[in-house]
């Protein structure tokens, strides 16, 4: 899937993307697609993946993975791919009363406004990490998608705050600007893909800065936007990359 | 200037280097880092965005003392916290100076290097960091046993609100807003390059404010010169290819010469024709005169002529 897109972008399954943060941002489309292309990409690898799924139930990514030759339901069960299950963690922070465990759940800053997402990069850590806390491979951490932390009342900030952990924890010694200067050996086991929403027509400040803000961290951006011309049942739209 | 901030021949206390998503200020970060390693006899770097390893390519590592900022700002990792390093924290309010007091070898002269205010300022508010900013320029050899030459920080103009930039530009001496994007380089490219406005004060009182073009080569040394607004020609009207109404027409409306001419002889009415009369015959109206005979009972008064004014 997408092989041009690998080509231009320099990784495939065989040389999977090192010390790079990818940040996918849609406009007036949906760039979801992407992140099925990266998890397949990595699962068919044979890398690790951890999947912190805020937007999507584990069967949907399964459906998708069905249809692009990835079976994800035996990738978990191997412990190839970890699933944080995001989306039931944010309803249940919602729906069950806070004596019933919202103390344990990773997103109680949800409902607690004083507190951060570091419960959360604590799950994403034990889920990645070997005991002694470092990766064991190449590892990807997919987000799908940050938007939806700001849509439930998360600051860009205590977000911003998660994602520089998790650059850290996954991609250390980023390639930057000067890639072509660094040396490979030095290069991080782990990669981050992010989608955030970035919507023309829609004016949210909040999800605006957290835009900006990732786009500080990342190495790589994909910017999906419909076409300019409007709608075409043949041609979805189009892709950038910076 | 910014050729000249860089290489020291124009003093500068506090440089900052305004960037934003579109236009990267990175590059012209690292050879900053990099040319005062080589001028400065010690530089202490405060990285928070990035790792120290993307500004110090190139750069003499011996002089520059790294404070960490990246690794662990909020103290998230409990079981990695080394406490005889010396890193930096968000969660108390900065404090540069005594950083750089803690550190072992102290020389007289050095050079501070921040990437960037913006974790900072999204902490704390504006005037807690310009304080902390100051706090550093003013320490001096005697009292603190460390003078600071120069002070050169990030700054990422899109985050903030603009009475916190305004706030940072009037403590600046130089201030580097970035306005077309560096260039990502090529395997074996040229480097970068891009456009900067450069607002620089003098002790003198004596404000520059001027549009550069500068150029970074692979070995991150910076090449600036002012850049020259393009001579425009002289705006020639363009005509527009005017559309001929006569043109394509199955019947003529063009006149020609003969005909023009005789259009131009057509008396109009209603115009008057002086020159054509004879010259001493008076004009049929020359303006309308009032000719007033008063009968033997008018009483006329000039003052009241309707006599309906009652005094």
């Amino acid at each position: 899937m997408f092989t041009e897109l690998n080509v231009i972008l320099g990784f495939d399954h065989l040389k999977p993307p090192k010390g790079q943060f990818v940040l996918i941002s849609d406009s007036l489309t949906d760039g979801s697609f992407l992140i099925h292309h990266f998890l397949s990409l990595y699962i068919k690898g044979g890398w690790k993946v951890c999947l912190l799924a805020l937007a999507q139930s584990f069967g949907h990514y399964n459906a998708v993975g069905q249809k692009l030759g990835v079976p994800l339901t035996q990738a978990r069960e191997k412990g190839q791919l970890r699933f944080i299950d995001g989306l039931k963690c944010s309803l249940q922070m919602y729906t069950c009363a806070p004596q019933e465990g919202q103390g344990e759940n990773p997103l109680r800053a949800l409902r607690d406004k004083k507190a951060t997402l570091r419960p959360l990069y604590d799950l994403v850590k034990t889920q990645i990490c070997s005991e002694e806390g470092v990766l064991e491979g190449p590892t990807l951490l997919l987000v799908d998608d940050l938007s939806v932390l700001v849509s439930l009342g998360v600051s860009a900030k205590d977000v911003s705050d998660f994602m520089h952990y998790c650059r850290v924890l996954m991609c250390p010694t980023q390639q930057g600007y000067c890639r072509v200067l660094m040396c490979p050996t030095q290069q991080s086991q782990g990669a981050i893909v992010s989608l955030v929403h970035k919507d023309a027509d829609v004016e949210d400040e909040e999800n605006s800065t957290l835009f900006r803000h990732m786009a500080y961290h990342g190495t790589v951006h994909l910017a999906v936007e419909g076409l300019s011309s409007g709608y075409s049942r043949d041609v979805h739209g189009q892709s950038n990359l910076y | 200037m910014l050729q000249q901030v860089l290489e020291g021949t124009e003093a500068s206390s506090i440089v900052v280097i305004e960037d934003c998503v579109d236009h990267d200020g990175r590059p012209v970060f690292h050879c900053f880092c990099s040319q005062l390693a080589k001028r400065c006899e010690s530089v202490h770097l405060f990285h928070l965005e990035n790792p120290a390893g993307v500004f110090l390519e190139g750069a003499n590592i011996s002089k520059v003392h790294i404070h960490d900022g990246f690794s662990d700002p909020l103290q998230w990792e409990e079981q990695n916290r080394d406490p005889s390093a010396d890193k930096i924290d968000l969660v108390s309010a900065p404090d540069f100076l005594g950083h750089l007091k803690r550190t072992p070898v102290k020389t007289s002269l050095v050079a501070v290097v921040i990437d960037s205010l913006t974790p900072f300022l999204q902490n704390y508010p504006g005037y807690v960091i310009c304080r902390a900013l100051q706090r550093l320029l003013r320490a001096r050899l005697e009292s603190d046993g460390i003078e600071v030459s120069q002070v050169v920080a990030g700054f990422h103009g899109d985050l903030h609100d603009d009475s916190t930039a305004a706030a940072l530009r009037h403590m600046a001496t130089t201030w580097v807003q970035l306005q077309e994007g560096a260039e990502s380089p090529t395997q074996g490219g040229t480097g970068f390059h891009g456009n900067c406005e450069v607002l620089h004060r003098r002790k003198s009182g004596k404000v520059i404010r001027q549009a550069e073009v500068y150029h970074i080569s692979p070995q991150w040394s910076l090449t600036s010169r002012v850049q020259k607004t393009p001579v425009r020609p002289v705006a020639q009207v363009e005509q527009e290819a005017q559309v001929d109404p006569t043109a394509n027409l199955t019947f003529n409306l063009r006149l020609t010469d003969t005909e023009k001419e005789a259009r131009s002889r057509v008396v109009l009415p209603y115009m008057h024709h002086h020159r054509k009369k004879a010259p001493n015959k008076p004009a049929a109206n020359p303006g309308g005169q009032i000719f007033y005979q008063p009968d033997d009972v008018d009483d006329f008064d000039e003052e009241d002529p309707d006599d309906d004014l009652d005094f």
